[in-house]
C-alpha cells in the first residue's frame, strides 16, 4: 500500500529533487510561494528535467503534460511550488 | 506665445530626473519661468537676451544659466531667491524658429497649464509616446528627425538626444532590484565581510539600496579577490535577510555549495575562474511580446537599436515597423519580421553586456543567431548594411510566402533526446520527419510534413513524453528548406565576410568555424538546411575550455539547454534576459552570477544613469582605502586555457544622435572634479612592494583570463603598470591612484635622448649634452599609465583629452621626483571609462612643495580603439620642398633628439598651411629605464607622438624663419587612437595642418596615417608656443661652438688683443627652462655645479650665467681673430682665483695662459671684456641711467671699472672729458696713478671699461 505524503512532506521531497537534479541549494528555504521561473531562475527545460525526476522519485507516471499545458495558457507562465505540491498531492492519490 | 516673436521651444532636457518628484514647487517655478519667458507667459527671472548680453550676465553673476539657441538668441535663467533651491536642476530650453520646423505627424499633448508641459516633457525624456505614458511603452522612432510633441497647438518640444541618450542621470533612479557584489581573499574573511555588512544594514535599514550597491560594487566588485559573492536583493531588508542566511553556509565549509537562483551566487571554486566565457546568440524562438520594453526605458542604447531597425524598415518601404510587432503586434513569429526583431533585440543586449565589460572568449549562434555570433566575432560588420540585408531577406521571405513558395512544415519540440526522437520516427515508419534542432538531452525539435509529424507526436505522447508545438511552419534546418537557400545565399553574398577575431562555433559543423572568410560564408548559408547540433557544439566548446555561457537572447532557452547538456560538470550558464523577470532584475542576476564566477565585470554601468552616492561608512577603510596584502592572494593562474585568447574586441556600433535640424550650443557650468588631497602619507610608502606584488598578480590574472601566458605578450592589450608610472604608493581601486616616478639622470635613457640645447656641446667631453627634459609625449604616456590603473582591466587607451603642459620638467643631478595622481571621472559614454591625471614636480629628492601640476590630461579608455577611418583628404596648396631633410634635422642639430627618438625618415613638402613627412615606428625599449621592465607595453606611442613635433619644428624653422620659428608643445585638446599600433619599422605618414598662427601660439591638427591609408592617430588642436628669439639663440643651441649669442662691442682705441661682448638676452632666456639650457650648454660641468651651489634668486642666477657666457664669447672671439679653432663654451670655465675671475679650460684647469676677463651686468644686460694677455687687468661696469643723469652714471661706472681693474675699492674720480667720454680715475692707495676709463652709452645704459696692460707682470 502506497503512503501518500502530506503537503509538507511533498514540499520537502520537491526541494530534495530540486537540489539533487537541478542543483538548487538555496540559502533560504523554498516554500509554497516560491516560483519556479521568476524566483528560482530556472528555465523551461528544467521543468522537463524536474518532471522526469519527480516521476522517477515517486515511481509513477504523472500527467505533467496537462500541467505544462495549463501553465502555457497563463499570462505569467510561471509555477508556484505550492501548485506543484498540489499537483503531486492530487495525482499521488491515484 | 506671441506671434511676432515667432519662436518655438524645440528642445528640453534636464540634468536631473524628471520623474514626477522633480516637479516640486521650486523646480516647477523654474520650468514655468523658462516657459513663460519663451512667450507662454511673462516671468521676471528669465528673459530673452542677445548672446553678448547673456554671456555678460553669466560672467558677472546676474545669470546662472545661459542657453544659446540658433541665430544668437539666448535664454537667460536666473535662480529664484535662495541659491540652494534647485535652480541648477533645469538644464536647457532651446529656442528655435517655428518657421523651420515641420509639424506633420507630431503627436499632440492636449490639456492646459503646467501638467501639459510636464507630460510632454516626460514623454520626450523617457522616449515614451505621449499616448503610452501610463503603459510605459517605449517610443520607437523611425523618423529622421528627433522626436517631437506639440503642446497647445503650435509649440513644439523636441527631444534633446545629446543629454538624454548619454549616461546622464535619467529619470528612473530606483530599480526593482540591485546587484550586490562582495569579495574577500578567502572564505573566512568573506564571511566576516558579510557579517559586518549585515550588522551595518541592521543599524541602517533606511539607507538607499542603490547607494549600498554602488558603494560595495565600487570596492568589492572591482577587486581580484578569490572569494566572491554576488547577490540580488529587492530591498535593504531583503539584503539583510539574505546576508544573514548565507552566513551559516559560508562559515561552515562542510555545508553544501550554494545554488540559489533567487539571487545568491557563490562558488568556492567557480569554473569561470579558469575557464573561458562564451556568448550564445539564439535564433527564432527567443522572442516574446514586449521583450526588452523595460530595458528601453533604462538604457537608451537598447531603445536606439529598435529605432534603427524601424528606420531601416521604413526606408525599405516596409509598411510594418518591427517595433509594432514587438510591442503589441501579431506578426512576432512571422518569417518576415522575426529574424530582424530577434537580431536587433540580441544586438541591443549584446551592447549592454559589452558595456558591462564582458568580453567573450568565443561565440556561437543557434540557427539565425549565428549571424550575430559572426558579427560579435568581427566576421560581419554589424552595420546598416547587415541590417538592410536582413530586412531584404525578410522581404524575400514575405514574397515567397505570398507566392506560396515558402515550404511548410510542422515543428514540434520533443522532451526527449535525439535517439529517442529518431526512434519514434522510425517506429511510425516515416523518413520525412527530421531532427531540425538537437538542443539538449531533454529537447529536440522535429520538422516535417504535418501528417507525418502528427503520427510521431501521437507515438511520443503515448509514451508520456512532453511535446510542444512550435509557432513556426517553416522547415528550418532540414533539407526541405533548400528551396529558400538561394535568396539566403544571395543576401549573404552581398555581405563582406572577414576573418574572425575570436573563435566562432558552428552548430552545423559542431566545431569551430574555419578562419577563411569564404569558407565561413558557405558554412553560414548551408546551416539553414542542416541540423542545429547545439548539444554537440556545446560539448565541443566545453572540451575547448569554455565554462561560462551567457545566453544573449531574450528568453534564456539556450542557458537552460547548456545547463542540461553539461549537468554535473563544472560549468555555468545564465540568461541575459528572461520573460518572467524584469529586464533590470535579470541583468542584476547576470552581473551577480558572473562576478561570483570570477569573471571581471564593470558593475558601475548599472548605476551610470542613476546618480548613486557613495556611503563612506560601508568602505572598509573609508576614503583612504589601501589594498592590503591579504587581498592580494593570487587566484589560480596555473590552469591552462584551451581556448584561443581574446585578441581584440570589436567596437560597439554607435549610431549618431538624431540629426538636429537646428544646431544648438549649450553653455553649462562644468562640474569641477576636486583634486585629491596633496598630503603625502609617507607611511604608505611601506606598501610599495605590496603594491608591486598586487600589480604583478593582477597582470598575471588578466593574462590567464585572456588565455595568455603569464609572461608579457606584446599582443595582449591589457593594462599593466607602465614603465613610467613609477612606484604606486596609494591605490583605491577604480577610484584613485598616486605614484612616484623618479627621474634618474644617470640611467634613464630619456636623459640621454631628449636633451634641449643639442647633443654636441663639448669637444673635450663628447658625452656632455644639452639639458635632459621630460618630453611632452612621455608625460602624456605617464598620464595614460596612471589612468589605466584605475579603470577596468582589459580596457585600452582610446583618447587623451585636455592635455596641458604647464612647466618643463628637467632632470637634475639629484633624482627628481614626479608625483602622479589620477582619479576617476564620470564618463559621458557608458562604453568608456575616464581618468583625470595630474603630474606634480616634487623636485630633487622630492623635497619641494608642488601645489600646482606641471602636466594634466584626461585619459579615456574603452574596450578597444575604434576602427581606423580612412585619412581625411589632404591637399597642400602651393607646397614646396622643405629646406630640411630627415638627416639634416638631426645631424645639423636643428633638433636635439637622440637616436632612439629620431623617427623622422622623410621631410616632405611644406607650405604655409602645413607640412607632411614620414615617421618610422621605433621600438620603445631603448627609451625605457632598465629597472622598469624593458618589455613593457605603452598605451600611447610616445616616440611617434614626439616625432611629429620634429616635423612641426621643421615647419616653424622653414616657414617662420627668424620670426618666432622655434615652437614647443603646450597643449593638446584631443588625441584619438584608432586600431592597433603598426609593427615596429613601419613607416607612417604624418600630415600636419596649420589651423591658426598667432604671435605666440601655433595651433595644428595632425593625422598619423598607416601605409594602407587608414588613420592611426588623430590630434586635434595641438598648440605650440612660439618663441620669438633672434636667430642666433636658435643656432647657439644647435651649434654652441660656432655661434655666439652676444654682440661684439667695439672698443674704441683698443688693440687686437682686447674684445668686449654685449649680451642682452630676450626675456625667455631669463626663465627656466631656457636659462637652464644655457647653463647646461654654456657652462663647464664643474662651473655649473659651482654656479648652482652659489644659489641666489632666479634673477641673480640668470645674470651670473649671462656674464660668464659673455666673457667666454669675448675670449672665443679673440681666439678666432687669432686664427684658432672654434671652442665650445662648455669646455671653458670661469673660476674665481684670488679675488679675480679667470678663464680656464676644463682639461687644463691650472693653465693660466688663457685670456684675462672681466664681467659686469645690470638690468638684464651683461658685458664682458677679454684680453689675450692674461696679465692684463681689466675692469668693466654697466649701469642703467637713472633720472637722466647720464654723466653721473658714467662716473659711477668708471669708478667701479677702475676699482675692479686695480683690485681696490678705493678709487676716486678726478676728472672727465665729455667730448671723448673718458673719465679720469685714481686709486687712492696708488697716489700717483691716474687711469683713463673709457665710458659710453648704449640705449638706456652707460658703461665703462679699462684695461691695464702688463700690470702684474
Amino acid at each position: 500500500m502506497t503512503t501518500i505524503p502530506d503537503r509538507a512532506a511533498i514540499l520537502r521531497e520537491v526541494s530534495s529533487v530540486l537540489a539533487h537534479e537541478l542543483g538548487v541549494s538555496p540559502t533560504m528555504p523554498i516554500d509554497e510561494r516560491t516560483r519556479f521561473f521568476a524566483d528560482l531562475g530556472l528555465a523551461s527545460i528544467d521543468a522537463v528535467v524536474l518532471s522526469e525526476a519527480l516521476q522517477r522519485h515517486f515511481g509513477r507516471t504523472l500527467p505533467f503534460h496537462d500541467l505544462m499545458a495549463e501553465i502555457g495558457r497563463r499570462t505569467d507562465r510561471d509555477l508556484a511550488i505550492g501548485e506543484l505540491v498540489s499537483f503531486l498531492v492530487e495525482n499521488l492519490k491515484l | 506665445m506671441t506671434a511676432d516673436r515667432r519662436l518655438a521651444i524645440v528642445g528640453m532636457a534636464w540634468r536631473e530626473p524628471i520623474a514626477p518628484s522633480i516637479f516640486s514647487a521650486t523646480q516647477g517655478d523654474i520650468l514655468s519661468a523658462a516657459l513663460e519667458d519663451a512667450g507662454i507667459a511673462i516671468g521676471e527671472t528669465s528673459r530673452i537676451a542677445s548672446l553678448p548680453v547673456a554671456l555678460e550676465s553669466l560672467a558677472d553673476g546676474r545669470a546662472d544659466r545661459v542657453i544659446v539657441g540658433d541665430e544668437g538668441t539666448a535664454l537667460v535663467l536666473k535662480r529664484h531667491g535662495d541659491a540652494e533651491r534647485d535652480g541648477d536642476r533645469i538644464y536647457a530650453v532651446i529656442l528655435g524658429r517655428l518657421d523651420d520646423l515641420a509639424i506633420d505627424d507630431v503627436p499632440i499633448v492636449t490639456g492646459t497649464g503646467l501638467p501639459v508641459w510636464i507630460r510632454a516633457a516626460l514623454s520626450l525624456f523617457h522616449r515614451v509616446h505621449p499616448a503610452d505614458l501610463d503603459a510605459a511603452r517605449p517610443w520607437i522612432h523611425a523618423g529622421h528627425r528627433p522626436r517631437r510633441v506639440r503642446v497647445e497647438g503650435s509649440i513644439l518640444l523636441e527631444e534633446h538626444s545629446d543629454s538624454a541618450d548619454g549616461p546622464h542621470p535619467g529619470g528612473l533612479i530606483p530599480w526593482d532590484t540591485e546587484a550586490i557584489l562582495l569579495s574577500a581573499p578567502d572564505r573566512e574573511s568573506l564571511a566576516k565581510r558579510v557579517r559586518s555588512i549585515r550588522d551595518w544594514l541592521v543599524e541602517h535599514p533606511s539607507e538607499s539600496l542603490k547607494d549600498i550597491a554602488w558603494t560595495l560594487n565600487g570596492t568589492d566588485g572591482v577587486r581580484r579577490n578569490g572569494m566572491r559573492l554576488g547577490l540580488v536583493a529587492t530591498s535593504v531588508e531583503d539584503l539583510t535577510e539574505r546576508l544573514g542566511a548565507i552566513l551559516s553556509r559560508l562559515e561552515d565549509a562542510a555545508k553544501p555549495p550554494i545554488g540559489d537562483g533567487r539571487g545568491v551566487y557563490h562558488w568556492d571554486d567557480p569554473p569561470g575562474r579558469s575557464g573561458g566565457l562564451a556568448f550564445l546568440f539564439p535564433g527564432e524562438g527567443s522572442q516574446y511580446p514586449g521583450m526588452l520594453a523595460d530595458l528601453c526605458l533604462h538604457f537608451p542604447e537598447v531603445r536606439r537599436q529598435f529605432d534603427i531597425a524601424d528606420r531601416i524598415a521604413i526606408d525599405q518601404g516596409d509598411a510594418i515597423r518591427p517595433s509594432d510587432q514587438l510591442f503589441g503586434g501579431e506578426a512576432l513569429w512571422t518569417a518576415t519580421t522575426a529574424v530582424n526583431l530577434i537580431l536587433n533585440a540580441q544586438w541591443a543586449i549584446y551592447q549592454l553586456l559589452t558595456r558591462l565589460g564582458l568580453a567573450p572568449d568565443a561565440v556561437a549562434g543557434h540557427s539565425s543567431g549565428e549571424i550575430l555570433a559572426l558579427a560579435a566575432a568581427g566576421v560581419l560588420l554589424a552595420d546598416e548594411q547587415l541590417e538592410r540585408q536582413l530586412g531584404r531577406l525578410g522581404a524575400i521571405f514575405r514574397g515567397l510566402e505570398t507566392a506560396g513558395e515558402m515550404p511548410e512544415a510542422r515543428l514540434v519540440a520533443i522532451a526527449a533526446d535525439r535517439d529517442r526522437a529518431e526512434a519514434a520516427c522510425q517506429a511510425v515508419g516515416t523518413d520525412r520527419v527530421a531532427v531540425a534542432i538537437d538542443n539538449c538531452p531533454h529537447q529536440v525539435v522535429l520538422a516535417g510534413p504535418r501528417e507525418d509529424v502528427d503520427r510521431v507526436v501521437d507515438h511520443l505522447r503515448a509514451a508520456n513524453i512532453l511535446v510542444e508545438d512550435l509557432p513556426f511552419d517553416r522547415p528550418y534546418h532540414t533539407p526541405e528548406f533548400a528551396t529558400v537557400l538561394e535568396p539566403i545565399a544571395e543576401s549573404f553574398a552581398r555581405l563582406t565576410f572577414h576573418q574572425p577575431r575570436l573563435p566562432v562555433y558552428s552548430c552545423a559543423s559542431r566545431d569551430r568555424m574555419p578562419e577563411d572568410p569564404e569558407s565561413i560564408r558557405l558554412l553560414a548559408v548551408s546551416q539553414w538546411t542542416r541540423t542545429v547540433a547545439f548539444r554537440e557544439t556545446i560539448e565541443t566548446m566545453y572540451a575547448d575550455g569554455l565554462r561560462v555561457f551567457v545566453d544573449v537572447g531574450a528568453r534564456g532557452n539556450l542557458a537552460g539547454f547548456v545547463q542540461d547538456i553539461l549537468r554535473g560538470r563544472p560549468a555555468f550558464a545564465i540568461a541575459a534576459n528572461l520573460p518572467r523577470r524584469s529586464g533590470t532584475t535579470q541583468l542584476n542576476h547576470l552581473v551577480a552570477a558572473l562576478f561570483a564566477q570570477g569573471i571581471d565585470i564593470r558593475p558601475g554601468f548599472l548605476h551610470a544613469r542613476r546618480r548613486p552616492s557613495r556611503i563612506e561608512a560601508l568602505l572598509e577603510t573609508p576614503a583612504r582605502l589601501i589594498v592590503s596584502l591579504d587581498e592580494l592572494l593570487p587566484l589560480d593562474t596555473e590552469v591552462p586555457r584551451t581556448t584561443e585568447p581574446l585578441l581584440h574586441h570589436r567596437p560597439l556600433i554607435e549610431t549618431a544622435p538624431w540629426p538636429l535640424e537646428t544646431r544648438f550650443r549649450f553653455l553649462v557650468e562644468e562640474d569641477v572634479a576636486s583634486a585629491p588631497s596633496p598630503e603625502v602619507d609617507t607611511t604608505m610608502l611601506a606598501f610599495q612592494e605590496t603594491m608591486r606584488a598586487f600589480l604583478e598578480t593582477q597582470r598575471a590574472i588578466l593574462g590567464a583570463y585572456l588565455g595568455e601566458p603569464i609572461h608579457h605578450d606584446e599582443t595582449n592589450p591589457i593594462q599593466e603598470p607602465g614603465p613610467w608610472l613609477g612606484k604606486v604608493r596609494r591605490l583605491v581601486p577604480a577610484s584613485e591612484v598616486e605614484s612616484l616616478h623618479v627621474l634618474d639622470l644617470d640611467r634613464d635613457p630619456i636623459a640621454e635622448h631628449h636633451t634641449l640645447g643639442g647633443r654636441k656641446v663639448s669637444a673635450i667631453d663628447p658625452g656632455l649634452k644639452g639639458l635632459p627634459v621630460l618630453p611632452f609625449a612621455v608625460m602624456a604616456e605617464m598620464a595614460a599609465e596612471a589612468g589605466a590603473m584605475i579603470v577596468s582591466p582589459g580596457l585600452v587607451l582610446v583618447r587623451l583629452l585636455q592635455v596641458k603642459a604647464h612647466k618643463w620638467v628637467r632632470y637634475e643631478d639629484e633624482p627628481v621626483v614626479i608625483e602622479i595622481r589620477a582619479w576617476r571621472e564620470l564618463s559621458d559614454d557608458p562604453a568608456e571609462e575616464r581618468a583625470r591625471i595630474a603630474l606634480y614636480n616634487r623636485g630633487p629628492g622630492g623635497r619641494s612643495e608642488a601645489p600646482r601640476p606641471v602636466f594634466e590630461a584626461v585619459a579615456v579608455f574603452g574596450l578597444a580603439t575604434p576602427e581606423s577611418p580612412m585619412a581625411e583628404p589632404w591637399v597642400l596648396e602651393e607646397a614646396r620642398a622643405s629646406r630640411f631633410t630627415a638627416s639634416s634635422i638631426y645631424e645639423e642639430q636643428w633638433l636635439f633628439h637622440g637616436p632612439a627618438m629620431q623617427a623622422v625618415t622623410e621631410v616632405g613638402r611644406i607650405s604655409a598651411s602645413g607640412i607632411e613627412g614620414k615617421l618610422r615606428v621605433l621600438p620603445w625599449e631603448p627609451l625605457i629605464h632598465p629597472d622598469c621592465g624593458r618589455s613593457a607595453r605603452l598605451h600611447t606611442d610616445a616616440i611617434v607622438l614626439d616625432s611629429f613635433t620634429h616635423l612641426l619644428g621643421c615647419w616653424g624653422l622653414d616657414e617662420l624663419a627668424d620670426r618666432g620659428d622655434v615652437v614647443f608643445p603646450l597643449h593638446l585638446d584631443d588625441l584619438q587612437i584608432y586600431g592597433d599600433r603598426p609593427e615596429v619599422g613601419t613607416e607612417v605618414v604624418c600630415r600636419i595642418a596649420i589651423r591658426e598662427l598667432q604671435r605666440h601660439r601655433l595651433r595644428v591638427d595632425v593625422e598619423i596615417v598607416r601605409p594602407d591609408g587608414t588613420v592611426w592617430m588623430r590630434l586635434r588642436d595641438w598648440e605650440d608656443w612660439r618663441f620669438h628669439w633672434p636667430g642666433r639663440y636658435r643656432d647657439v643651441f644647435r651649434q654652441p661652438r660656432d655661434y655666439f649669442i652676444g654682440e661684439e662691442w667695439p672698443l674704441e682705441g683698443a688693440g687686437r688683443g682686447l674684445r668686449a661682448v654685449w649680451l642682452a638676452p630676450p626675456s625667455d632666456m631669463g626663465r627656466p627652462v631656457w636659462r637652464d639650457v644655457l647653463e647646461q650648454t654654456q657652462l663647464a660641468p664643474t662651473e655649473l655645479a659651482r654656479h648652482l651651489a652659489d644659489g641666489g634668486s632666479e634673477d641673480i642666477r640668470s645674470r651670473r650665467v649671462w656674464g660668464r657666457i659673455a666673457a667666454k664669447e669675448a675670449a672665443r672671439r679673440l681666439w678666432l681673430d687669432q686664427g684658432q679653432a672654434p671652442t665650445y663654451p662648455a669646455d671653458l670655465a670661469v673660476v674665481e682665483a684670488t679675488e679675480r675671475l679667470v678663464l680656464t679650460r676644463i682639461d687644463r684647469p691650472e693653465d693660466r695662459s688663457l685670456p684675462s676677463i672681466a664681467i659686469a651686468d645690470a638690468d638684464g644686460v651683461a658685458v664682458a671684456l677679454a684680453a689675450l694677455d692674461p696679465a692684463t687687468r681689466l675692469g668693466v661696469a654697466i649701469e642703467a641711467i637713472a633720472d637722466g643723469e647720464e654723466w653721473a652714471a658714467r662716473r659711477t661706472c668708471a669708478r667701479e671699472a677702475a676699482s675692479r681693474a686695480i683690485g681696490s675699492p678705493f678709487v676716486e674720480i678726478v676728472g672727465d672729458d665729455s667730448s671723448t667720454g673718458v673719465v679720469l680715475a685714481r686709486g687712492v692707495e696708488h697716489h700717483s696713478s691716474t687711469f683713463r676709463v673709457a665710458t659710453g652709452r648704449r640705449g638706456e645704459h652707460v658703461w665703462a671699461w679699462i684695461a691695464i696692460e702688463g700690470a702684474e707682470s
